[in-house]
């Protein structure tokens, strides 16, 4: 620190990932805008300067992970800024930021399925952001351009220009902070709307436009154009693509300050009247947003990326998407019909016979999982020895019940109330609470819904509390460790969640438990609550259950003293993993110590699982950890009763239980506990979900009789996809790439009609035998130059041993083929059972 | 004649044994007696013990990959081939001169 008087500075090294980017400049103006003295930011690996008090002039200084900055503060207040700045740089920037999402697919590392290349579809490449496979018709969405016809426009009365410039930008604030109130708003547009507020609302950027009227006498428009330029030709030199990206946001406010000033819209509004592909150069979010999403099957995009704010926006509505494309503008005829294959990059711009043919029955492998999904919607997941397992849904806001009830899911395991609290200048009434509560109980339609009571501190801080800022607010004042300060907001939460505890099953959750007073506390409390709205004559179900999170380590060692004020504990493993490792997983230098899988760990959720068992207590589990299909086995074997998880892993979670041996889980738990490190106990894991499946490898499933297959790439496609449907492989494209390896060396075509195509692979979780016959013979480049209708397509797990009993079945098979008797008992039978008890027959399969 | 024969493939899946299958099958037809060990993803099977080689006229190498213990064969007389001709046409493969 150097100071003189009023002078302060303070030097850093920029701790981001991804850089001083929209989202943490935001958060480093606000912090700044507390105070009046002037902050200044130099970035010393560019020398740019940037005014703190603005967030484009912060985002244009290009501050990149690991450049040393300078703040310079002067003025007035500059000592009590400089306390404040120093701690948020030291305590929060460093985790105010998230792990970019992941490219699908990048352009350059392209996989075209053999059955595309067979079908000569004519496609453009493009980088895949968003997965997914959709067709409709070609829609030019115009870029939001900005008129050139401003260019020659002087101000007579500069002055009025300024006037109206400031009304334009206060109706564009007013309009933005009125769409943000909108219950409808997704959490993702909420972020994006903030981040564009923050734009609208920047003091540098105003400060232009009207420094460019008085300066120059130019129109209102212009200014805003120029101004606008200024900004772009900065965040266009910059090195980080985030940083590079904000010019759709910036042309974004700036068209819509034209709109303000000018009443006319540059361009009009899309309406899109069929499915369709949205084709532009660039999309920026707010026309995203106006979008009929309903009627958008994808985005293509000639530019952006996967982290621009529209991309972030289709990903949240789960709109397949590609961008990169560099044909998508020049070379699309509106109305054309297209297939956008966002799984493998491609937009299929000719679609012909058998490109639909791919399509087709792409969706048809796509509709027969979620049926097989779907199986499970109304059937309660039960292991194959009889394990019962709940499993539910964490959300946030009442809307997703309705959501997550039509996703399977058993009960509401965690409805967090954090939400409700935040981002409002004082606590919402019981009213208010209790329309979100009653809404869930509603929708839940009698399934039990478990509302945590409000987890505020720590991250999660509510302004109106004033909480003090803490140095280590993970450890501090959050919780129920805040209630009994606000008694009124917690008797009002219990109040709105009794009332709409008439109206169906609710159980009250208490976050940030550490002993056994508070428990208490809250008991003694709720009854208060209870015995007043006895007295007010009103509803709520006296037997309402009460518990606890268990997220601090010592609580779960007094599981048994708490069973007689309780009724059930959840786990809280995000919160407990960091406690119980001490680690916080924000911080990058530690984050590998962040271990669910520790040996420690896992001993410990079994210790807690076995006391509530022993204490008549249901256990669930609502943390990450639940929600992970490979850590399921661990789950499984420690007996807990109910695993609460976001909404979209329910039913891959109630699949994947319905699958499992609970006798198993547990002895693997047993052996796991006794491992030496995180890393033993993932690779044993590993290993148990790999461990071959115990299927016959012979299934009517694998039969086909009347297969449609036009050519090799389609019988090959068809055989990974009927793997695929018996859950026989989690990844088909691996799978059809290892056919296609083996294809490579030499054909499989053995002659006689019949081909043997067939692959040592990791990518089955079991032996097979696929048996199909084709409706049409299909050219195989067979030893003796003739189409082939038959097909017995083998796939051997990697791990087989030589010598394993198991795979003595190929080998038969393979001398088997050789004889005409058996070629055409194959070919004479005709139904698939058959089929398979002459296989089970012939190879000699118990 | 008394013919030993290894097959090999590159997975050790199919072609190993259907080439086995088939140079069996095809010996018996000749009037020829045949031992056909398979290196396939069983690993070795019905391996050629020193007495069959020694006992030999001549060996019969269907392979395409490089075979296990190739050494024990360095004294006798071969017809090598690719794996594949054992199925499309078996019988020339005992037509063709040892060398």
């Amino acid at each position: 620190m150097i100071s003189s008087s009023d002078k302060f500075e303070y030097r850093f090294t920029c701790p981001l990932p991804n850089g001083l980017h929209a989202r943490p400049a935001n958060l480093l103006e606000q912090v700044v805008s507390g105070f009046g003295c002037n902050v200044v930011l130099e970035n010393l690996s560019n020398n740019r300067v940037a005014n703190a008090h603005s967030v484009l002039s912060l985002v244009g200084a290009d501050v990149k992970e690991g450049d040393e900055c300078i703040l310079r503060l002067d003025g007035p207040d500059s000592e009590a800024a400089y306390k404040v700045l120093v701690k948020f740089i030291i305590n929060e920037l460093p985790s105010c930021d998230e792990k970019l999402p992941e490219v699908v697919c990048a352009a350059g590392d392209v996989y075209i399925p053999p059955v595309l290349q067979a079908a000569q579809a004519e496609y453009y490449l493009g980088t895949s952001v968003v997965a997914g496979l959709a067709r409709g018709r070609v829609v030019h969405v115009q870029a939001l351009a900005l008129p050139d016809n401003l260019s020659s426009q002087l101000a007579d009365e500069p002055q009025k220009e300024i006037e109206l410039v400031g009304q334009a930008f206060a109706q564009l604030e007013n309009e933005i902070a009125l769409r943000l109130t909108s219950p409808l708003l997704t959490r993702m547009e909420k972020d994006i709307l903030t981040a564009q507020q923050a734009i609208a609302t920047d003091k540098e950027f105003r400060q232009k436009v009207v420094s460019l009227i008085a300066e120059q006498a130019i129109s209102a428009g212009v200014a805003v154009m120029q101004a606008y330029e200024h900004f772009c030709d900065i965040l266009r030199s910059a090195r980080s693509e985030l940083i590079k990206e904000r010019v759709y946001d910036l042309q974004d406010i700036s068209a819509q300050l034209l709109i303000h000033l000018y009443g006319s819209q540059p361009q009009a509004k899309v309406v899109l009247t069929a499915p369709s592909v949205c084709v532009a150069d660039n999309i920026t979010p707010s026309q995203f947003m106006s979008l009929d999403k309903s009627m958008v099957s994808a985005i293509v995009l000639a530019h952006g990326s996967s982290t621009s704010h529209t991309v972030i926006l289709a990903r949240s509505c789960g709109i397949p998407t590609l961008v990169g494309v560099k044909e998508a503008c020049s070379c699309l005829k509106s109305g054309q019909d297209v297939i956008i294959d966002a799984n493998n990059g491609l937009l299929i711009h000719k679609v012909n016979d058998k490109v639909e043919r791919y399509f087709r029955s792409e969706q048809a492998m796509r509709a027969a999982r979620e049926e097989y999904y779907s199986a499970f919607v109304d059937k309660d997941a039960q292991t194959i020895d009889g394990l019962p397992m709940l499993v539910s849904a964490n959300i946030a806001r009442a809307e997703e019940v309705a959501i997550a009830v039509a996703k399977g899911a058993d009960s509401i395991g965690l409805f967090r109330t954090e939400m409700l609290f935040m981002d409002r200048d004082k606590a919402p009434a019981v009213e208010q609470q209790f329309e979100q509560y009653h809404e869930a109980v509603k929708a839940a339609g009698g399934r039990p819904v478990t509302i945590r009571t409000f987890d505020i501190g720590g991250d999660k801080n509510v302004s109106y509390l004033n909480l003090a800022s803490e140095e280590n607010p993970f450890l501090g004042y959050r919780g129920v460790r805040i209630y009994q300060q606000f008694n009124d907001m917690f008797r009002d939460q219990l109040t709105a969640i009794l009332r709409a505890s008439a109206y169906g099953p609710v159980k009250i959750m208490i976050p940030m438990v550490t002993c056994f007073e508070e428990v208490l506390w809250v008991r003694q409390t709720l009854d208060q609550v209870k015995l007043t709205l006895d007295n007010d004559h009103v509803a709520y179900d006296r037997n309402i259950r009460l518990g606890i999170n268990v997220e601090v380590p010592a609580v779960g060692f007094i599981i048994p003293q708490l069973a007689g004020i309780i009724d059930f504990i959840s786990l809280g493993t995000n919160d407990l993993t960091q406690y119980f490792t001490a680690v916080d997983r924000g911080n990058k230098q530690v984050s590998s110590l962040y271990q669910s899988e520790h040996p420690g760990f896992l001993k410990f959720i079994k210790y807690i699982v076995e006391q509530a068992h022993k204490s008549n207590l249901i256990v669930s589990m609502c943390g990450e950890m639940a929600g992970q299909l490979a850590n399921l086995p661990i789950l499984l074997g420690t007996g807990i009763d109910d695993l609460s998880v976001s909404i979209p892993s329910v039913l891959p979670i109630k699949a994947a239980v319905s699958g499992a041996s609970a006798s198993e889980c547990s002895l693997l738990l047993d052996e796991l506990v006794g491992l030496k490190s995180a890393i033993d106990v993932k690779e044993r894991v590993v290993a148990f979900n790999n461990r071959p499946s115990d299927k016959s490898a012979v299934d009517v499933a694998l039969v086909d009789l009347k297969a449609d297959c036009v050519n090799k790439p389609e019988v090959i496609r068809h055989v990974c996809n009927m793997l695929a449907g018996d859950n026989r492989t989690g990844d088909a494209v691996e799978l059809e790439k290892d056919f296609w390896r083996r294809e490579a060396v030499y054909s499989t075509g053995l002659g006689f009609g019949i081909a043997v195509p067939h692959c040592k692979t990791s990518s089955v979780n079991c032996n097979s035998i696929c048996v199909l016959k084709l409706k049409q013979a299909v050219e195989w480049e067979s030893i003796d130059n003739m189409p082939v209708d038959v097909i017995i397509a083998m796939t051997i797990k990697d791990v087989e041993q030589a010598g394993n009993l198991h795979m003595k079945i190929f080998s038969r098979l393979a001398r088997h083929i050789m004889h005409e008797k058996f070629r055409e008992s194959l070919r004479t039978i005709e139904s698939a059972q058959e089929i398979v008890e002459f296989l089970h027959e012939k190879l000699e399969i118990n | 004649m008394k013919f030993i024969a290894v097959t090999a493939c590159p997975t050790g899946i199919a072609h190993t044994y259907m080439a086995a299958e088939n140079l069996e099958k095809t010996a018996k037809e000749l009037g020829h007696t045949i031992k056909v060990e398979t290196q396939g993803a069983m690993g070795i099977e019905n391996e050629l013990s020193a007495e069959d080689i020694s006992g030999a006229d001549a060996l019969i190498l269907a392979a395409d990959i490089m075979i296990e213990n190739g050494e024990r064969f360095d004294n006798i007389p071969k017809i090598e081939v690719p794996v594949q001709l054992a199925l499309k046409d078996p019988k020339s493969i005992f037509a063709k001169k040892p060398c």
